[in-house]
């Protein structure tokens, strides 16, 4: 089979054929590990480019990370342990006040395309949450969203509770949502700032040095 | 010259006066808390604003306010159908609309969002069965022609009627998540123009059936539907154009038939690219004109879209100015704005969208006072 199928499914949003081509891939002795790194993760890459340039929008970008979780799904119970390399681990959520999800979903679902390991708290998460989790995951990164002016200082909040928690040096904080910018950003002393899915990745690496 | 006039010129391009102002409306007022923080911070006495929008929790402001800040418009809403009333279950803060879309606040937040939606299969089938409440409902027009014949009467304001829902795209995604729909665009794009063509039809029912009762009375219709993120579309501006461009249309050209007042759209976000379809699509006046998103530079907006379109919003950016920076900040803030969008009419001021709760009472009087003292004409700043 020609596996750069997989890759062009995933990025046009086909759900059950990646499905579908996974299952065949897998039947045929390919190693799921190398269908995560050579198709599912470079797809996803390719699908947050798209958007970085406005050929795509949030509903191609929603269709296509689904597809890729599709393949995910069928995929990872199959790798072995430390079989595949994991680009870091993550943990995302919604700050308190804010039940908007749309654009942490799609942040969550990009780190997932990028082979990251993704704990996503949901909405509405509250600084102590954020802190336990990162306590207990000891996540790479730390994503918070927030789509509200009044949500925000929940940021600083939750930063300054990993600071008393003696976690702020353990975690890069990633930050995003509409409302936010760089100046923002520095402001609550967040690690990073991405403005949209795509490039919250590329930030994410780059504060991790895995560019 | 009075307000009404003052408006009626910007609105025809004219320069008036002074710049009118927009305080107190569906997307130009304040939120309870914010309110409330205004009055005690002015050493007003207490008063208690009658909630103007549950969603938002924004407040219609104390007249006193609306008269130190120099409102120079009036609005009113038609009245929901007559089988609906707001119960808000004190558990969970949650109520239901008059459609079956649930709305919840999280504890601890300052307004509602959606929370849950009655259009579960995203099946033509299911859009068939489900029932919209009647846009004909006697109850909705019941007293509005004495209302808005009292407005034009007895104020010298301008009078503006606001919408009964969000506009068509904004009301499917009500109807069905934001996320189905958007999923839908992608999947089954029949679906979503089915639920755009009964969200459609049940506007023009309303407008045809509201008009007919206060048309005469009444400057600005207000319509309502987010087109852009912060950083440009939501979704493809092919699909903007083939299934809701032409249903905006549909509803602008009712409403121009039925009345002389003009058009007002209220959309969020970075919209530039949209600008010269929804000038197409009917549309007089743009609204809130949000300067911190991609590509809504107030100079270049004003050079390339004034002569067809009236600005009216554009007062401080809403997210960075008004809530984080001091009072003069706020000025020259204005000032920049009033620079851009004032010369030669066309300019109706107004904050950018509802104020928060957590902006300083500063800041919104001092939002106001250089509106007032840096929008007199002929624009020196």
């Amino acid at each position: 089979m020609d596996l750069k199928q997989i890759h062009e499914r995933v990025i046009a949003g086909d759900a059950p054929g990646v499905k579908e081509l996974v299952e065949q891939a897998v039947a045929e002795g390919v190693p799921p590990a190398e269908i995560i790194s050579g198709y599912l993760i470079p797809a996803m890459t390719e699908v947050g480019a798209r958007f970085e340039r406005q050929e795509f929008y949030v509903p191609e970008m929603l269709i296509a990370a689904r597809a890729m979780q599709t393949g995910l799904g069928v995929l990872k119970p199959l790798v072995m342990e430390g079989e595949l390399e994991t680009a870091g681990r993550m943990v995302i959520g919604t700050v308190r006040g804010d039940l908007h999800d749309i654009g942490k979903n799609l942040v969550s679902m990009m780190f997932e395309g990028a082979g990251f390991e993704v704990t996503d708290l949901g909405v509405d998460v509250g600084p102590e949450r954020f802190v336990s989790t990162v306590g207990q995951e000891n996540p790479d990164i730390l994503g918070m969203s927030a789509l509200l002016t009044t949500t925000m200082p929940a940021m600083r909040n939750t930063i300054e509770a990993l600071v008393e928690a003696g976690l702020r040096d353990k975690v890069k904080v990633l930050v995003g949502g509409a409302p936010l910018t760089q100046a923002y950003a520095d402001q609550v002393g967040a690690d990073g700032y991405a403005p949209d899915a795509g490039s919250a990745v590329r930030k994410a690496k780059e504060l991790l040095g895995i560019v | 010259m009075n307000s009404r006039e003052r408006v009626l010129l910007a609105l025809a391009h004219k320069e008036p006066d002074r710049v009118p102002i927009d305080f107190g409306g569906l997307v130009t007022s304040l939120h309870h808390e914010a309110h409330r923080r205004l009055l005690e911070y002015l050493g007003m006495p207490p008063y208690r604003a009658p909630i103007l929008d549950m969603f938002q929790q924004i407040v219609d402001p104390a007249p006193a306010l609306k008269e130190m800040f120099h409102a120079d418009v009036f609005g009113f809403f038609a009245n929901p159908g007559s089988g609906w009333k707001l119960e808000v279950d004190p558990v969970t803060d949650t109520y239901v609309d008059e459609w079956g879309v649930l709305y919840q606040r999280p504890a601890g937040g300052y307004w509602y969002d959606l929370a849950d939606h009655p259009l579960k299969e995203g099946t033509i089938e299911e859009l068939e069965r489900f029932q919209f409440p009647n846009p004909r409902d006697p109850n909705r027009i019941r007293g509005l022609a004495d209302k808005a014949k009292d407005l034009l009467e007895n104020t010298d304001k301008a009078v503006m009627i606001y919408p009964p829902t969000a506009g068509v795209f904004e009301h499917s995604y009500w109807l069905r998540g934001i996320e189905p729909l958007l999923t839908d665009m992608v999947y089954n794009k029949k679906y979503v123009e089915a639920l755009a063509e009964r969200v459609m039809e049940w506007q023009l029912e309303f407008w045809d059936f509201v008009l007919d009762e206060v048309g005469p009375y009444i400057h600005i219709v207000q319509l309502g539907d987010d087109l852009g993120g912060q950083h440009g579309p939501i979704f493809s501006p092919d699909l903007y154009r083939e299934i809701y461009k032409p249903r905006h249309r549909r509803i602008t050209d009712l409403i121009h038939r039925k009345t002389e007042a003009k058009v007002f759209l209220h959309t969020c976000g970075s919209i530039y690219w949209a600008l010269p379809d929804i000038i197409e699509s009917g549309v007089e006046i743009i609204n809130p004109i949000q300067v911190s998103a991609k590509d809504m530079e107030t100079d270049r907006l004003k050079r390339e879209f004034g002569r067809d379109l009236v600005f009216w919003g554009g007062g401080a950016d809403a997210t960075e100015v008004m809530t984080f920076a001091m009072s003069e900040g706020v000025k020259e803030e204005v000032k920049k704005r009033i620079h851009d969008l004032a010369p030669g009419g066309g300019f109706v001021f107004a904050s950018i969208h509802n104020i928060q709760a957590e902006v300083p009472p500063e800041n919104i009087v001092a939002l106001y006072e250089a509106a007032s003292e840096y929008g007199q004409y002929p624009i020196r700043v």
